[in-house]
């Protein structure tokens, strides 16, 4: 391979060359209530090639291996159409010849799918039986080991093996018209002992799915709101991750102005980064999908903004350093900018600290998901309480937040110390490219002034 | 290659087989932040294996055709542990002809689709410098052949033509970002008449105006409308019935909507995005009433659930991708039109807000019929005119409530998103929840 693929990108044709190949072995399985909704194995192989000429990029995809050379041509023909005349230049990164095997602490691969299902089927068998109003379940288990061959016109050459699992389990409570959920997830890019012993949680979320039947639809209005760390983090990745994307603020002036670095977004107690380097992350990664080393990349730090997460396109036209975060979903696709484990760093508030002095507030846990525009976001509580004068009370629903990027980083009035890794299912979605594993790890939060949607 | 599939499975002792390929050819063209980006050229295709061994599924996938032992094996490795079936495959039907494809499409020269991107652009360009546009020309083929061990064996080619526009204004605290697109079977769509209507939605979103916390009527767009039909979808699924976590498991027959609201899944709609003759599993595609009249008429099946309740198959078993196994999902969704006007919703609004686009509106729970989504844009009414852009709010509604009670009219023009065609709604109060 390496030699095919290193012979291929020295052919010309373009100011850049680059090949990508991979091989991905993927096994997925679901229970949805007492039945088991799917099981299969897949085999995706594939590759492209990625052509730019004077600031324009063409990019073919394609599943064999044949005929490369005629491939090459077609994405230098389509860089040459889409070329500018402003040019591009790409940041310069050091010529790397690497070989990156697996770090697993309990690898997948050496279960049975026997085992596999035997254990989700384990935690399915607790929802079922925990009895009524829990009506029904959703499991579902992923796991995917990929070989990734890289080489640019440059000279860099990089195998990467790489393994990603994930699931998650939801208990489902219904009662007449109402049903409500309760959710436990998980995933790791080393370790299939995130998948087990999850009893404990199992039950935990049946509970909570009961508990939510009851309560009451959250009143809409404007709170004091804490986040616990699942919450928090992914208000991270939502708000702000996206935002310090590169491939918009590097073209568009106007927001490259609001996106100034050295400007003050929050307080002092409020840090922000993007990391490629933890291991055991979904988000962990030693080379993106240009080749470049990842790196530890602050976005906020003591409240000023002090970077962003680039391509080599988007940190050459700005003049920054490339920090990692070009990455494709796969090879059917062309990196861009990306997250990788998004984190805001530990404070020094306990949870106590948070609660006291909150008149009405709302304490918001886990998500079921959330969006951003740039300047807005929006995002599900997976469950909710009041805060009725200083004290957690009585459990809500249906409860959404929502605000401006901005103002909310502002009101971030309290950061907790107990930063918490924490990894779920599903991943990041961008353009047509998603779920990309991506990764949020936080301590709680408190923000000021959140409005929360619901009934009046 | 497919027929030998299915003979290796039969021959390894499977009850029955079936395999799905479909290959795809894909280009588009993107322009960003006001320039060409990207021209990209995808082929790609592969092969899902089905089998049924001693009652159970298997299921296999692979878009490396040389090995077709391995693919066998995967799949049989998978039914040792898979689903009880209790299907069949369908055998051979009749199969309604439909029009899913054109032409014109696959002539489109790549030269052609860059200058209608850079009209596109251009335009936007003219109206407001400021303003960073975005466009995308899109021509696809795919062929998809599916055949099994009933004896079914058929094949289609669609085609697809999508063009899309939009542009981004961004000012210190206040972004504006909107875009719109067409997409259809044939090579039709006028990139003139794109840009111009984002054009009108920049114009009428460019001044802010306040509003406070309450309920006000509430006129939805097709986009606004097409972010509330999460729970109407999550209901009707067969599978949500069979598990019995829809809240209307027990309702066919009964009034789930005003007497306005008309609900089709039309597999059968000319040149739609979602028009085939068959579905992902075989089962003929026929126009499927879903609500008539405000009262529930059909849920939607795929092979499997369809088996497990007892019902026929609706023609609704769907691959999200080729990876994925068959799951209920419907064609093309289609809400009938009503009486009214846009013009009329708006001309007799005293005060009142119209929702074009949500943000987040499908991340709750669709059980609870729930929507609670942020404006990201939308615009207060006053008087029969739009006044500026509402932004920094929420809106909320119990979608059951709000198709049933709170409905009072519908558009007569639709408009055609992807795969849904759908009208303006007028509903009499929406709640929206702002910074106090």
């Amino acid at each position: 391979m390496k030699d095919l693929l290193k012979t291929l990108v020295q052919s010309g044709g373009a100011d850049y060359l680059e090949v990508r190949v991979e091989e991905s072995h993927v096994t997925r399985l679901g229970f949805k209530g007492r039945e088991l909704d799917h099981v299969g194995k897949s085999i995706e192989f594939g590759g492209n090639i990625r052509a730019l000429v004077n600031g324009g990029w063409g990019f073919v995809s394609f599943n064999e291996l044949e005929d490369l050379e005629s491939r090459l041509q077609l994405a230098c023909a389509q860089a040459r159409l889409s070329a500018h005349t402003e040019g591009c230049r790409l940041a310069s990164v050091p010529v790397v010849e690497d070989y990156v095997t697996l770090d697993v602490v309990k690898d997948p691969r050496q279960l049975t799918l026997a085992d596999k299902m035997a254990l989700m089927g384990s935690y399915n068998d607790i929802i079922l039986s925990y009895g009524r109003p829990i009506q029904s379940s959703n499991v579902s288990y992923n796991d995917k080991h990929t070989r990734l061959y890289f080489a640019s016109s440059e000279g860099t050459y990089i195998e990467q093996e790489k393994l990603d699992l994930s699931g998650s389990i939801t208990a489902m409570a219904t009662r007449g018209g109402n049903t409500q959920m309760g959710r436990v997830g998980f995933g790791s890019s080393r370790d299939f002992g995130v998948a087990e012993g999850l009893e404990g949680k199992v039950r935990e979320a049946c509970r909570k799915a009961v508990d939510l039947l009851d309560a009451p639809v959250v009143t809409g209005g404007e709170y004091t709101v804490i986040c616990d760390p699942r919450l928090a983090g992914i208000f991270a990745h939502e708000a702000f991750g996206h935002l310090s994307e590169g491939d918009d603020v590097s073209e568009n002036p106007s927001l490259a102005q609001v996106m100034t670095l050295g400007t003050q977004f929050g307080l002092p107690i409020l840090s922000i980064y993007d990391s490629g380097q933890d291991p055991g992350a979904r988000g962990y990664l030693r080379y993106d999908d240009e080749g470049v080393p990842t790196e530890k990349t602050y976005l906020i730090r003591e409240g000023v903004l002090v970077g962003r997460l680039h391509s080599r396109r988007t940190a050459g036209r700005m003049g920054e350093r490339p920090t990692g975060n070009a990455r494709a979903l796969d090879y059917r696709f062309p990196p861009i900018c990306r997250m990788r484990n998004t984190c805001i760093e530990a404070g020094e508030a306990t949870f106590d600290d948070m609660l006291e002095g909150v008149k009405l507030g709302l304490y918001v846990v886990s998500s079921f998901g959330g969006q951003t525009n740039g300047e807005m976001f929006t995002f599900s509580a997976g469950e909710a309480y009041m805060i009725r004068d200083g004290r957690l009370a009585e459990p809500v629903r249906d409860v959404n937040l929502t605000g401006n990027v901005f103002a909310t980083l502002r009101n971030i009035d309290m950061v907790g110390c107990d930063f918490t890794p924490h990894e779920s299912a599903g991943g990041c979605g961008k353009g047509n490219q998603g779920p990309l594993p991506t990764s949020e790890w936080a301590p709680h939060i408190r923000i000021r002034n959140v409005v929360v949607g619901g009934k009046k | 290659m497919l027929e030998k599939l299915i003979e290796l499975a039969l021959g390894r002792r499977c009850q029955s087989a079936e395999v799905y390929t479909k290959r795809s050819h894909q280009t588009p063209v993107e322009f960003e932040n006001n320039r060409l980006k990207l021209i990209q050229t995808t082929v790609l295709g592969g092969v899902a294996l089905r089998v049924i061994k001693d009652g159970k599924v298997g299921f296999a996938t692979t878009t490396r055709l040389s090995d077709p032992g391995l693919l066998v094996d995967n799949a049989l490795a998978v039914a040792e542990f898979g689903a009880e079936g209790g299907f069949l495959f369908p055998g051979p039907a009749a199969l309604p002809t439909v029009k899913n494809h054109h032409d014109d499409v696959l002539k489109l020269s790549v030269e052609a689709m860059v200058e209608q991107g850079r009209a596109m652009v251009g335009m936007l360009n003219e109206y407001d410098p400021k303003v960073m546009a975005m466009a995308q020309v899109h021509r696809a083929w795919s062929e998809v052949r599916l055949i099994n061990s009933s004896g079914f064996d058929a094949d289609y080619t669609t085609t697809t033509y999508a063009l899309v526009c939009g542009g981004e204004l961004v000012e210190p605290q206040n972004f504006l970002s909107t875009w719109d697109y067409v997409v259809s079977a044939r090579a039709e769509g006028d990139p003139g008449a794109l840009a111009r209507g984002v054009i009108a939605k920049f114009q009428s979103g460019r001044i802010n105006v306040p509003v406070t916390s309450g309920k006000y009527p509430v006129i939805l767009t097709p986009e606004g409308l097409s972010e509330c039909l999460g729970p109407l979808m999550a209901c009707i699924n067969g599978q949500a019935v069979y598990r019995e976590i829809s809240p209307w498991r027990e309702c066919l027959g009964e009034e789930v909507a005003a007497p306005s609201f008309t609900v089709y899944d039309d597999p059968l709609a000319d040149y739609g995005v979602g028009t085939v003759p068959f579905d992902d599993e075989g089962v003929p595609s026929r126009r499927l009433p879903i609500i008539e009249r405000g009262v529930l008429t059909n849920f939607i099946y795929d092979l499997r659930t369809a088996a497990a309740m007892r019902k026929s198959p609706t023609g609704n078993g769907k691959r999200a991708s080729l990876s994925s196994q068959p799951t209920i999902d419907l064609s093309n969704l289609s809400v009938e039109g009503g009486n009214s006007s846009f013009e009329a919703m708006l001309k007799d609004m005293q005060e009142g807000i119209v929702v074009d686009r949500l943000m987040g509106a499908w991340s709750g729970n669709p059980y609870s019929g729930q929507i609670n989504g942020n404006i990201m844009l939308g615009y207060k009414v006053e008087n029969g005119q739009i006044t500026g852009r509402v932004k920094d709010c929420m809106f909320s509604i119990n979608s059951f409530d709000a198709f049933k009670d709170h409905l009072v009219a519908l558009s007569k023009e639709r408009k055609s998103l992807g795969s849904m065609l759908l009208p303006y709604v007028l509903l009499s109060e929406a709640g929206i929840s702002t910074r106090s």
